[in-house]
């Protein structure tokens, strides 16, 4: 009794410790706002994830420009449109893609490519911002991801690919393969739906607005696209996208409705000439 | 005849009215749950034994606090806090209302979480009584032709201090908190009683009390079987300082007798006498169904220490409902039952004695880092005051309190 006495408090920490063994994991606390951010926190991480092995392939594709200054400077441009956008979640990466083909592209997470044929083509950094606008949309409303169809039951748009991406196995892997090789193809073959691009276009002329940009500007750009997809020199952009007389009517219908005719935006020739002066 | 009934009237009126000032000279001692502190808990009825997951769970169990999903910062201020205790027929025939009005943030709390304890450093203002009152009464009673009234009280008990947390295995942890306990008490009293004779009586009266103390706390939380949680605290405070003064002075000119006679008394009370707070043992019990549900039972018990208190049990109840991952509604009920002994028929004033029931309710808005919450919560009691001083005489008494609550919190 005198034993028992003497380490009272040594068998109150055991009989604790013992407690404790027999009960289960406190997830259940959690409450609805914790498990809804927590999911969204571990999309996001998914997501990012998995469009860092989409570039991967289109980077397998087309070699990355090393130019230091260049990519520093649309980087700067690109920043600046995704303030507007309503995911501080995520960082975006920017990068030019040695070919001259005409493109741009945009892979989920954050990772934008312009190539130097679209970059020798444009006149200003209005049509600059006005490509990078139209790709952060993309990500932004996560085209990607839903094209791949792979929304679930609780509605969350990335929980379907969490799931993929979230395991581990064998079955995970190759699942997870599967999907990169579906976004991929989707970026050079197949592309989005119309309305999707459609939408990605309104998105940017409105991010455009809300940084002063010039939004002509843009739609000469699209207007400048026509001989090249006509003559073969934007293959992959002529297959993934709509027409641009489809796209150029879609935006001055918009600018129309919302009387955006008479809107002054900056260009900044001079600033985008000096830095893409060789190319 | 006449002349010595309208002797003893004057006398017996002016007695009568002189005499509040024995009455509730401090704010509430008499209740143990007059403010409800944090934001989930106090909109739900103060029922978070059990809980207690958040920087708010340093005042009510410091166990639960291991349980925190992250760091945070939680602040929250009573929009307005504003209690009405209402005397039947006190005055003459006329009701003798007090109201308190306090504006004070109750509640800041920082929480660190590592990963299986937590540190939390809290400030919490548990009571708050605030009351500046000017009445004037004309013709209160047949012999008085007026009395003049000014209150001026301010009674706040602050509590501060660090709390740490320990969590053993996964379902069970222990947590401890050391406030420190201040207290800071004024009160000026001011009558002018004049009566139909010319007669007048003037009073002043000034309190001041400083209190410093301790109040540790020790809780324990244990799950014992998935979705459910039990939590026990234990905590008393003990005072090392509790310095009164007091200052009154009475000044009479009594013209009675046909001939004026003029008194004049000064008194001066100095007192360490310290309370004996009681030991405060409680005990609670969650459900969590869902994440978007859960229901809690608290029990508070009071063992009294102090000569004159009884033991207390107060009861409450809880329940949080998420419409959606960002917007959440809390209702609760709570018991504030008084910790005097039951009357009898040799109780004589001052007593009071009311029991006090609680309703709150709570709307809160979530983003990915923070919150904001918004409530309500009211008090209603009714009961007997004995109110003038050696008399067994009673009268009816209501109190009721509103408490607007607006707090936030967010992670960080």
């Amino acid at each position: 009794m005198n034993l028992f006495r003497n380490h009272l408090w040594f068998y109150i920490f055991i009989i604790s410790f013992v407690f404790a063994s027999f009960g289960n994991a406190q997830e259940f606390r959690l409450r609805a706002h914790h498990v809804y951010w927590k999911n969204q926190e571990a999309n996001t991480e998914r997501e990012i994830n998995f469009g860092r092995s989409v570039s991967a392939k289109i980077l397998g594709k087309y070699p990355i420009m090393r130019n230091e200054q260049k990519v520093r400077y649309i980087s700067q441009i690109g920043t600046g449109i995704s303030a507007q956008l309503g995911r501080p979640e995520l960082r975006y990466y920017f990068g030019i893609l040695d070919t001259d083909e005409i493109n741009a592209f945009a892979a989920p997470g954050g990772y934008i490519f312009v190539t130097k044929g679209a970059l020798k083509l444009m006149r200003n950094e209005a049509q600059l911002a006005g490509v990078l606008a139209h790709e952060l949309a993309h990500i932004d409303q996560k085209h990607i991801v839903r094209k791949l169809k792979l929304q679930s039951t609780d509605r969350s748009v990335t929980s379907g690919i969490a799931q993929v991406l979230g395991g581990a196995s064998l079955s995970a892997k190759i699942a997870l393969e599967r999907l990169n090789d579906l976004a991929f193809k989707m970026l050079m073959e197949e592309g989005l739906s119309k309305e999707d691009e459609a939408d990605a276009d309104q998105k940017a002329l409105e991010m455009l607005i809300s940084t002063g940009y010039d939004l002509q500007s843009y739609l000469d750009y699209l207007l400048s696209l026509k001989p090249y997809l006509e003559q073969g020199q934007a293959k992959v952009l002529s297959k993934t996208h709509p027409t641009i007389e489809f796209r150029y009517n879609n935006l001055r219908e918009f600018i129309i409705k919302n009387n955006l005719e008479k809107f002054q935006g900056k260009n900044n020739e001079i600033r985008f000439k000096t830095n893409f002066a060789k190319l | 005849m006449k002349y010595a009934l309208r002797q003893i009237s004057l006398s017996f009126s002016i007695f009568f009215i002189s005499c509040f000032v024995a009455t509730q000279l401090y704010a509430d001692v008499d209740h143990y749950k007059n403010m409800l502190v944090g934001e989930r808990a106090a909109t739900m009825g103060g029922t978070y034994v059990a809980i207690s997951d958040d920087s708010t769970g340093c005042y009510y169990n410091p166990a639960g606090i291991a349980y925190a999903v992250g760091d945070s910062l939680s602040g929250s201020g009573n929009v307005l806090h504003k209690m009405k205790t209402v005397y039947s027929e006190t005055i003459g025939t006329e009701d003798w209302v007090r109201e308190s009005e306090t504006l004070v943030p109750n509640y800041f709390g920082v929480l660190k979480k590592y990963k299986s304890y937590s540190f939390c450093f809290s400030y919490v203002v548990p009571e708050a009584f605030i009351e500046h009152q000017d009445l004037v009464f004309n013709d209160p009673l047949s012999t008085v032709k007026i009395y003049y009234q000014s209150l001026h009280s301010e009674d706040i008990t602050y509590l501060m201090g660090p709390s740490g947390a320990l969590q053993f295995g996964e379902n069970f942890s222990l947590g401890l908190t050391l406030y420190y306990h201040y207290r800071s008490f004024m009160r000026q009293y001011h009558y002018f009683l004049k009566s139909t004779d010319g007669g007048y009586q003037l009073y002043y009266e000034s309190n001041k009390q400083r209190e410093d103390g301790l109040m540790p706390k020790i809780g324990v939380q244990w799950s014992p079987w998935s979705l459910l949680t039990v939590g026990m605290a234990l905590d008393q405070t003990f005072l090392f300082n509790a310095t009164f003064q007091g200052n009154a002075s009475i000044h009479n000119t009594d013209n009675s007798t046909g001939t004026a006679s003029y008194t004049s008394l000064m008194t001066q009370t100095i007192s360490e006498e310290k309370r004996k707070f009681p030991l405060h043992l409680a005990f609670g019990a969650a459900y969590f169904p869902t994440p978007s549900l859960l229901y809690t039972v608290d029990l508070d018990y009071y063992k009294a220490q102090q000569k004159g208190r009884a033991d207390v049990i107060n009861y409450s109840g809880g329940t949080e409902y998420y419409f959606d991952p960002t917007n959440a509604v809390r209702f609760g009920l709570f018991t504030n039952y008084t910790n005097l002994p039951q009357t009898d028929s040799t109780t004589i004033a001052p007593y009071e004695y009311i029991d006090i029931y609680g309703a709150s309710f709570g709307y809160t808005s979530y983003s990915s880092s923070s919150s904001l919450t918004l409530g309500a919560i009211y008090t209603s009691g009714s009961g007997k005051a004995w109110l003038y001083s050696g008399s067994t005489e009673t009268r009816n008494m209501t109190r009721d309190s509103l408490t607007l609550l607006f707090s936030a919190s967010s992670s960080l």
